[in-house]
């Protein structure tokens, strides 16, 4: 049955993908495609996963009609049978997808409001007790201790604290402004917060929750790469250790991102090869459509007895 | 919304830079004369600055004066406290730059960097 194939394709998923992805050497050299791969994956986990409901509840003949409509364009079809909830399968697939999204809801219930309040107060904030910088596009906070952060929300907002200012050369705070620029421009608080709702609403099986630590591991990676660009990566690598640099009172924060984040800028390594890059974007365009063309392959063959059944 | 942001900051820096608690209307006498505002806006403005908790204030006739609930430098200290503490579970609003670290790592992380500058100006690929 095509609901078995599908289950089938969302548990190999969701072993192959943590397992083979989660710190491969290749992420760190691409980190923009890592990001793309490992969001295509759990949008497909997703996605199948519902789809597999879907197959089992809607006869699959009403696939195959809506398909006909769409390909074939034919006017009149055969009436839709309606599901047969009392029978076990279709029973199993209502509440199947009953599940998923209650998951799912339960996932944005979590992140959603806190994040937007948070959003909201952090801009007021930044905004009332900030001050715009005279030549630079941020705004600085009157605190000693070396910060930069930035926060997505109303098109975004850059701060660097009057600590950061002061401790760090030209190049190193253009190196800093560049890596907050980049992750605005390249939307990674939202990537990390679909991430964050999937792995709140699905915690097991590993697929969801690596997704989440990898991307925020990834965005930092991609960020830098795009800082190195405008101010050299041995600024990038000197304005982290400036920040980085433990508080006297120890935040009990861990910072194995941010040592790998420096060696990586100290010891750039090639990029991937044109051949590299194009097996990973065909693996990301097969990880969305492939859910689709498992009922769609096996409808297409009968599309010719839909539309002939109708007229 | 944002001229409403920039307001809400200058209502502020007046409140701040004032000795005494300060009613609507001085407040909006003495806001940039370039921009005038509406009375109504202001007192809009300062009555939910109260309520999500910038500012307290006492009665004054049939209106109010103003204070600052807390000092701009209490208020940044805590707002910084605030999202370097934020947990997984809450920061989905910002990114930070760095995270802090243990300092063994930091002295050993210091050495490669130096390590690795040292290393690029003697082989003169310095930029």
């Amino acid at each position: 049955m095509i609901a078995l194939i599908l289950f089938g394709y969302v548990a190999v998923l969701a072993s192959v993908v943590p397992w083979t992805l989660t710190g491969a050497p290749w992420t760190s050299r691409a980190p923009r495609l890592a990001i793309l791969v490992w969001l295509a994956a759990v949008s497909s986990a997703i996605m199948t996963a519902l789809l597999a409901g879907v197959v089992v509840l809607v006869p699959l003949h009403t696939v195959g009609d809506a398909m006909a409509v769409l390909i074939r364009g034919c006017d009149s079809l055969a009436p839709p049978a309606m599901p047969r909830l009392s029978s076990p399968p279709h029973l199993a697939g209502l509440v199947w997808i009953v599940v998923v999204l209650t998951r799912l809801g339960y996932g944005c219930a979590v992140v959603v409001p806190s994040r937007r309040r948070d959003q909201r107060n952090h801009r007021r904030s930044t905004r009332i007790l900030g001050r715009r910088h005279p030549d630079l596009d941020v705004l600085v906070l009157d605190h000693p201790s070396p910060q930069a952060f930035s926060l997505s929300g109303a098109g975004g907002q850059i701060v660097i604290t009057a600590g950061a200012v002061r401790s760090l050369t030209p190049a190193e705070l253009r190196a800093v402004i560049a890596h907050e620029r980049a992750h605005l421009r390249g939307r990674h608080h939202l990537a990390i917060a679909v991430a964050a709702v999937l792995a709140r609403a699905f915690p097991h099986p590993r697929l969801f929750p690596a997704a989440e630590a990898e991307l925020r591991r990834l965005v930092e990676f991609a960020a830098d790469d795009q800082a190195a660009r405008r101010a050299a990566p041995a600024a990038v690598a000197q304005a982290m250790l400036a920040l980085a640099a433990p508080p006297p009172a120890a935040l009990g924060m861990t910072g194995a991102a941010t040592a790998e984040r420096i060696r990586r800028q100290l010891d750039p390594r090639d990029g991937l090869s044109r051949l590299a890059i194009t097996v990973r974007l065909l693996l990301v365009v097969g990880l969305l459509l492939l859910p689709l063309a498992a009922p769609a392959a096996t409808e297409l063959a009968r599309i010719g007895w839909h539309c002939s059944l109708a007229t | 919304m944002d001229r409403l942001g920039e307001l809400e900051a200058e209502i502020m820096d007046r409140l701040w830079s004032s000795r005494e608690p300060l009613t609507v209307r001085d407040v909006r006498d003495a806001l940039a004369t370039d921009r005038p505002r509406a009375y109504t806006t202001v007192m809009t403005v300062m009555d939910r600055l109260f309520h999500k908790g910038w500012l307290t204030r006492e009665r004054a006739g049939r209106g109010y004066r103003y204070r600052p609930a807390v000092s701009r430098g209490q208020h940044t200290a805590a707002l910084m406290e605030d999202i370097l503490s934020a947990s997984k579970e809450r920061g989905f609003a910002l990114l930070h730059f760095v995270e802090s670290m243990p300092p063994e790592e930091y002295e050993m992380l210091r050495d490669a960097v130096l390590w690795h500058e040292g290393r690029r100006h003697r082989t003169g690929d310095g930029q």
